[in-house]
């Protein structure tokens, strides 16, 4: 009689248990995927990539809470250390919600990739370089050969990136499939390949941003560019298949290849920019314009 | 029994408190509704919006006193910890004034209302984010059918925004009445029915500003825009009866409908913008609007 009771009351307590378990669940899953902000802290350059090591004074701790790098991506809280973990870790924002990183760093991490409504930022004032190469850290010989940022999002999602530095990748960003973009304040530079290349149905609006010295890049495992490893192509910024976008109050300079290359079906506006230092203006043959007023397409 | 001296000093002693109490007060009205700035600090997203529970290194504390949120909205100095709290707070600037946002932070408030001479900024260096949304905060849902700054001004006022990330609301900036507003290198995002909407006499100045996706937001709780939500209707900025203004050297990209659309009858000047993915019209107009397009800037009275 007594171990039936209490078999009841083991039933119930288990019910009691699995059912706020899976209130736990969902109200985590509704948090994690919610369109909600989170900050970003810098770090000291301290490799490994992610290092949570602090250095004296722990430079680059915004939180102030001693933890930095993958340490500070996995206490529980709304500052993370790295961008990946930022995006995958828990209360992290997924594909659906603000990045901003918001003191200086250096973040050696690869294939960052988004598929929803994100914004990633740096806030004003402060140096996010996305860059391939970490001394010291194994990874920055593959990180050369990937790409630094990639947007894959479907027609009804909108991508931001705003305020940050891509350096000594492959291709600089990849946007491919319909996603649509806004590229404010972004600086490529010594990515071999490509700055910013768009294809599949895309839409990009680069905008008060910088793509220099694609194709130059020297590093004793990775090769010397363009001197002796060829990049190809090295263009600025490339257009492909119906891609679309519009280049205003940006820089071009420098590149290996053409500033801009169109071999899109869409058109690429162009206002306000200084194109200086590359191997020709355009080239593929799609439509480029050049606007007085600014572009409104 | 007081001797008739004894009277006089007390009825002397009370005239002197009583002017004193009055000057006291007189001052401390002037010093409530006078123009002075004041300062506000970030955070570190902890919920609940306003908390004042810092946690170790208590970040954004800019003044080093150890508080933030309401704790330092109501210290008694003028460093404030939320925006609301820096309006109405004991030394707020209560429509009156210059509130600094210092340290990065997002502020996840209800809807900021600015009726007087103010200016509202993030200090260069800061990102101060307004968003409806705050993980694991209750309010998080209600504010996002909430706009995020209602500016209803006389037109003997002049408001300022500068340097501010607003997010997630169903307008960004709603600019009514007579306003005069300079909205300076203002970042607009995923609001669902306007990122900035101008309406009544107002004048409306739009410089280094982004204003995108208007009309795409996600949220378990509040919809999925535009997929199964419609927009009402997702334009990035709006112009309505007489309202008029400028916008130079913005960026007004991958909106719902309409980049720009000028309803009214008040002139608009577009120059050196790039308007780019919305979902209609780059730039739409009633027959009787005027909008004009310039290569020089935008130079009207």
């Amino acid at each position: 009689m007594k171990l039936q009771s209490q078999k009841k009351t083991n039933l119930f307590n288990f019910a009691v248990g699995a059912f706020s378990l899976a209130v736990i669940i969902f109200l985590g899953s509704v948090n994690v995927f919610a369109n909600h902000p989170v900050f970003v802290e810098g770090n000291c350059l301290n490799p490994p990539t992610g290092n949570s090591s602090a250095a004296a004074g722990v430079c680059g701790d915004y939180a102030g809470d001693g933890l930095i790098g993958t340490a500070e991506d996995n206490d529980g809280d709304r500052v993370f250390g790295t961008i990946n973990g930022a995006r995958n870790s828990m209360n992290g924002v997924g594909d659906n919600g603000t990045i901003t990183i918001v003191t200086s760093g250096v973040f050696a991490e690869s294939s960052i990739t988004f598929r929803g409504n994100v914004t990633l930022q740096a806030a004003p004032g402060v140096e996010a370089i996305v860059d391939a190469v970490l001394q010291g850290d194994p990874g920055s010989g593959d990180r050369q050969n990937s790409t630094g940022i990639f947007i894959d999002a479907p027609a009804n999602r909108r991508v931001v990136l705003r305020n940050i530095i891509i350096k000594n990748f492959a291709v600089g960003i990849f946007i491919v499939g319909n996603s649509t973009v806004t590229l404010e304040n972004v600086r490529l530079e010594n990515n071999v390949f490509f700055g910013i290349r768009a294809s599949g149905n895309s839409v990009v609006n680069i905008f008060k941003s910088s793509i220099t010295a694609t194709g130059y890049r020297q590093n004793p495992g990775t090769g010397d560019f363009p001197t002796t490893s060829n990049p190809s192509p090295g263009y600025g910024t490339s257009f492909e298949s119906t891609a679309k976008g519009n280049i205003v109050s940006s820089t071009i300079s420098n590149n290996f290849g053409v500033a801009i290359s169109n071999s899109s079906s869409g058109t690429v506006c162009t206002s306000q920019n200084n194109i200086v230092g590359n191997r020709g203006f355009s080239n593929g043959g799609g439509s480029v314009t050049t606007s007085a007023v600014g572009c409104y397409q | 029994m007081i001797s008739k001296s004894n009277k006089k000093s007390y009825f002397s002693k009370f005239a002197l408190g009583s002017i004193g109490l009055a000057f006291i007060i007189f001052l401390g009205s002037v010093s409530a509704f006078a123009n002075h700035p004041i300062l506000v600090e970030g955070n570190c997203l902890i919920p609940p919006a306003g908390s004042s529970t810092g946690g170790v290194g208590v970040c954004g504390d800019y003044d080093g006193d150890g508080l933030i949120g309401t704790a330092e909205d109501n210290d008694g100095d003028r460093v404030f910890g939320t925006l609301n709290g820096a309006q109405t707070a004991m030394n707020g600037i209560n429509n009156n004034g210059t509130i600094t946002i210092v340290t990065s932070g997002v502020f996840a408030e209800a809807t900021f209302t600015i009726t007087g001479n103010v200016t509202l900024q993030a200090a260069p260096g800061v990102e101060a984010l307004l968003d409806a949304v705050l993980q694991g905060d209750a309010g998080s849902g209600s504010r996002q059918g909430m706009p995020g700054i209602v500016v209803d001004a006389p037109s003997n006022r002049r408001v300022s925004l500068r340097n501010l990330t607003i997010k997630n609301r169903t307008t960004g900036i709603n600019v009514i009445g007579s306003s005069r507003v300079t909205i300076e290198n203002v970042r607009l995002e995923n609001n669902i029915n306007y990122g900035i909407q101008a309406a009544g006499t107002s004048i409306v100045s739009i410089i280094n500003t982004s204003i995108t996706a208007t009309g795409y937001r996600l949220n378990p709780g509040t919809g999925d825009f535009p997929t199964t939500s419609a927009p009402a209707p997702g334009d990035g900025i709006s112009f309505i009866d007489s309202a008029s203004g400028g916008i130079v050297s913005s960026s007004i990209t991958n909106n719902f409908r309409d980049g720009a659309v000028i309803l009214g009858s008040g002139p608009v000047c577009l120059s050196q913008s790039s308007i780019i993915g919305n979902g209609r019209f780059s730039i739409g107009a009633v027959a009787s609007a005027t909008v004009f397009a310039s290569d020089r800037g935008c130079n009207q009275n």
